[in-house]
């Protein structure tokens, strides 16, 4: 097989799951526009207040909402506002592959070994990124048109096409920036951290400018580059100009990264660190916790855990900061205090327990699916065989592992408690003790509910559990969000996992959901506890 | 073909087997080694040696049979078997950026009741420097690390798969002594290897596994003097090598002008008697090495 295609190949699992989401992204939300905003124009009238409602909540998350009576607005602001976040993280899994995971694997010495030119490789690898890159948001595109078509509203393919252009650029992008910070990183889970912290404070950056915040410093976001383009809307177009300047830094970036990966040496960062020095040590660490059981664990991934705690404080700081400026915006609308007093919030207080526990409860089921990759790793890359091998039962590794996702969580989830609450002090937003620091507590039991499916489903079939387990996340999620909107039946809300453990801090602990998480935790550890000790360890 | 100073079987399996399909896996293995002993179990890849050794650390489960270390269930006592068991795996864990020290550290703390002074001991003697990150260990020092893991405790029983891969010569001599000192300590040990001349100097017997089924265990002397010779015959005249082919144990022929060479198993007698008549100028006969013996079950 060729270089390319080989190269093309490295990506068919990401650009399966992409295209796949993007095709039932562009399927189900042109379907459900049909389905939920009606024929005429009152209903479609109440449809975009209600839409607007949602909209602005989550203007933190997605861009501000426009002409939502329409089947293009619609599409524009709900598909191509969520989409870049599926498309960039993509990017961000295939550019930390391209720059590192070859190289750890041996294939980059591979392919040099067989007088294949570091240039020619290289870029063949970016050449084959933007290949499928081009191909997966041409199966949203095309999911799009279609959905719309058969809603019976079909959307102009010209402008569809212009939006998928400046999708693509943006994607392009996020590749471009974790190719430059691989090169500067000598692990593929270092360059995507990295990577993956750089695009996050870009993606603030832009939300923030949403609400008023950042606006000078804005457009160095992709972000907000790309959110200059709204072709889809009556009087929207195609930015050329911004478009063109993520196309143009893309092409900086990917130069950069080319001379980068032709300078340095194979395995080795760029940034040459000096020649080691110190004495040979031939004693074991005496550090005492590797040697204790779920410490050990914790232990490991000490750095990971810091900077989720560290990032997760900062978006907590941030969006508490921008809590009043939202607040008077939506309850400035008659229809949107009506609806926030009818979800509980009453003021800043409680709005700050609906978002930011929405949003924390969200972050930490993320940080548990990553905790299950990493149980998908250990089995795969020997680890777990290893431990295996020495006199510890497997019941162990299961309860450690659900213990450590615990106790991780818990400190992540104290340190953002912490910034929310100092932050909420410096902007003069009153917080009931009780309850704050009760929900924030509770927020454990989400990542613990997450963590016990995946024992479940990475006992079963390790390969599963990361998909379904982010399936479950996103559906239960936005299951949340719709429910009171289209007021749903409650049973449809419960199968969220998010909606279980409720608003505690703006509303007070639902004991019932918050149990039920308990038990979705015990009764996943006992299952994942006999599905564990029947199955085969290993690649 | 019991040793006679066996004390108890150290290990012991009773058609025991692990069913991939397609031949892959082990099938039907009965097989006991003796406590004290070095059992090497050879085999070309794919011959199913990983799979008994994964079997026997209770990695996998077996498709059907069983299979005990020191009188204890593989599957069903597994944590009381690693107990008296060093392992290394044949594929090397990958460790990514944890430095040796806190593998070492870690892995010990599961294991407990390891002195530091013995991990030290075996990593000096393997000339390891544990401060390093485990990435930028190169393969053999990777392979250091996991013999010094397998020996840190003073193990009962060492299950080793391929432990010299990666090893310079120096280092392979160093391993060898501490095999030598843990067999004098009393230990048994079973050894999966390619390298023939390895298991030739410090195997008590061998198996050999062909396609998933062990076809012939022995000690290595009998394998290598008893059962099979390597002939060459120079003739006056034109070998008769139709009469030759026919020659019940004669296997690998080979002519070249008047010579051949080839390989007798069992009795010289039918070779013999096919030579009856025939002018023969030299006839020379030698034991195959090990190797020569074990490429003879695979041609």
């Amino acid at each position: 097989m060729t270089l390319l295609g080989l190269a093309l190949r490295s990506h068919l699992g990401g650009f399966a799951a992409t295209a796949f989401f993007g095709l039932l992204l562009g399927l189900a939300i042109t379907l459900a526009f049909a389905q939920t905003a009606g024929n005429d124009p009152a209903s479609r009238a109440l449809f975009a207040r209600q839409m607007e409602i949602v909209g602005r909540q989550l203007s933190y998350f997605l861009p501000l909402p426009a002409e939502l009576d329409t089947m293009s607005g619609f599409v524009q602001w709900r598909l191509f506002g969520a989409a870049p976040l599926i498309y960039a993280f993509w990017a961000l899994l295939a550019g930390s592959g391209a720059g590192r995971g070859d190289e750890e694997r041996g294939l980059v010495e591979m392919w040099l070994a067989a007088g294949v030119s570091r240039f020619r490789y290289i870029v063949t690898r970016w050449a084959a990124f933007l290949l499928v890159a081009t191909a997966a948001v041409a199966v949203l595109i095309a999911g799009t048109w279609a959905g719309s078509v058969a809603a019976d509203e079909p959307i102009d393919i010209g402008p569809l096409a212009l939006q998928g252009l400046a999708l693509l650029a943006l994607t392009a992008f996020c590749f471009a920036f974790t190719a430059v910070v691989a090169q500067l990183t000598t692990t593929r889970r270092s360059a995507g951290g990295a990577a993956g912290i750089g695009l996050m404070v870009l993606f603030l950056v832009n939300s923030a400018s949403r609400s008023g915040g950042l606006e000078a410093v804005a457009p160095i976001s992709p972000f907000w580059q790309y959110d200059r383009s709204t072709p889809l809307r009556s009087a929207g177009t195609l930015d050329g100009a911004a478009v063109g300047l993520l196309l143009g830094a893309t092409a900086v970036l990917l130069v950069a990264a080319t001379l980068a990966f032709r300078a340095r040496d194979l395995g080795a960062s760029l940034l040459r660190t000096a020649p080691r020095a110190g004495r040979r040590k031939m004693r074991p660490s005496g550090d005492p916790l590797l040697r204790l059981p779920v410490f050990a664990l914790l232990d490991q991934q000490r750095y990971w855990i810091l900077g989720w705690a560290i990032g997760l404080a900062a978006l907590a700081a941030f969006l508490t900061t921008l809590t009043r400026l939202m607040v008077d915006s939506l309850f400035a609308i008659p229809t949107l205090r009506v609806f926030f007093e009818r979800l509980g919030s009453s003021g800043y207080d409680s709005f700050v327990g609906i978002i930011w526990g929405s949003t924390a409860a969200l972050l930490l089921s993320l940080f548990a699916i990553f905790q299950v990759n990493g149980w998908v790793s250990d089995d795969a890359e020997g680890r777990l065989e290893a431990a295996l091998a020495q006199p510890i039962a497997r019941t162990r590794v299961v309860l450690e592992r659900l213990a450590s996702i615990v106790l991780a969580t818990l400190i992540i989830a104290a340190a953002a408690a912490a910034a929310v609450w100092v932050t909420a002090a410096i902007v003069d937003i009153p917080l009931t003790a009780d309850r704050f620091f009760t929900g924030s507590a509770l927020m454990v039991t989400v990542p613990l509910a997450f963590g016990a499916i995946g024992a479940v489903v990475s006992s079963w079939r390790p390969r599963a559990a990361v998909p379904l387990l982010t399936v479950i996340a996103i559906v239960g999620y936005f299951t949340e969000q719709f429910t009171p909107l289209f007021e749903w039946p409650p049973w449809v809300e419960n199968t969220s996992l998010y909606a279980l453990y409720g608003t505690p801090i703006a509303t007070g602990v639902e004991w019932g959901g918050t149990l039920t998480l308990v038990a979705i935790g015990i009764a996943g550890a006992a299952l994942g506890l006999v599905l564990f000790q029947r199955r085969d360890v290993g690649r | 073909m019991e040793l006679s100073f066996a004390a108890m079987t150290a290990i012991e399996t009773r058609g025991l087997t692990k069913d991939y399909g397609l031949g892959r896996g082990i099938l039907d293995l009965d097989l006991a080694v003796n406590e004290g002993e070095v059992f090497g179990f050879l085999g070309p890849n794919g011959a199913g040696k990983t799979t008994t050794i994964r079997l026997l650390m209770g990695m996998i489960r077996p498709s059907r049979g069983s299979g005990s270390v020191f009188g204890l269930d593989v599957h069903r006592q597994s944590v009381d078997v690693k107990r008296i068991v060093g392992y290394v795996p044949g594929e090397l864990p990958q460790f990514g950026g944890w430095r040796g020290e806190e593998i070492a550290a870690y892995l010990a703390g599961l294991r407990g009741s390891v002195a530091d002074g013995e991990v030290e001991t075996v990593a000096r003697h393997l000339d390891l420097d544990l401060s390093r990150k485990y990435r930028e260990y190169s393969h053999g020092n990777k392979q250091k690390l996991a013999l010094t893991l397998a020996f840190m405790h003073h193990p009962r029983l060492l299950i080793l798969d391929e432990p010299t891969s990666g090893l310079d010569p120096l280092h392979q001599q160093a391993f060898f002594e501490l095999l030598r000192d843990a067999r004098a300590r009393g230990a048994t040990v079973f050894l999966s290897s390619h390298v023939l001349s390895e298991v030739e100097q410090v195997c008590d017997r061998v198996g050999i596994v062909k396609e998933a089924r062990l076809i012939t265990v022995g000690p290595i002397g009998q394998l290598m003097g008893i059962r099979t010779h390597l002939v060459e015959i120079e003739f006056a005249g034109a070998p008769p090598v139709e009469r030759l082919r026919a020659v019940e144990g004669l296997e690998q022929l080979a002519v070249a002008d008047h010579r051949i060479s080839a390989m007798v198993r069992g009795s010289f007698e039918p070779l013999m008697s096919a030579l009856a008549g025939h002018r023969v100028v030299t006839f020379a006969s030698r034991e195959p090495s090990l190797e020569e013996i074990f490429l003879s079950y695979y041609r």
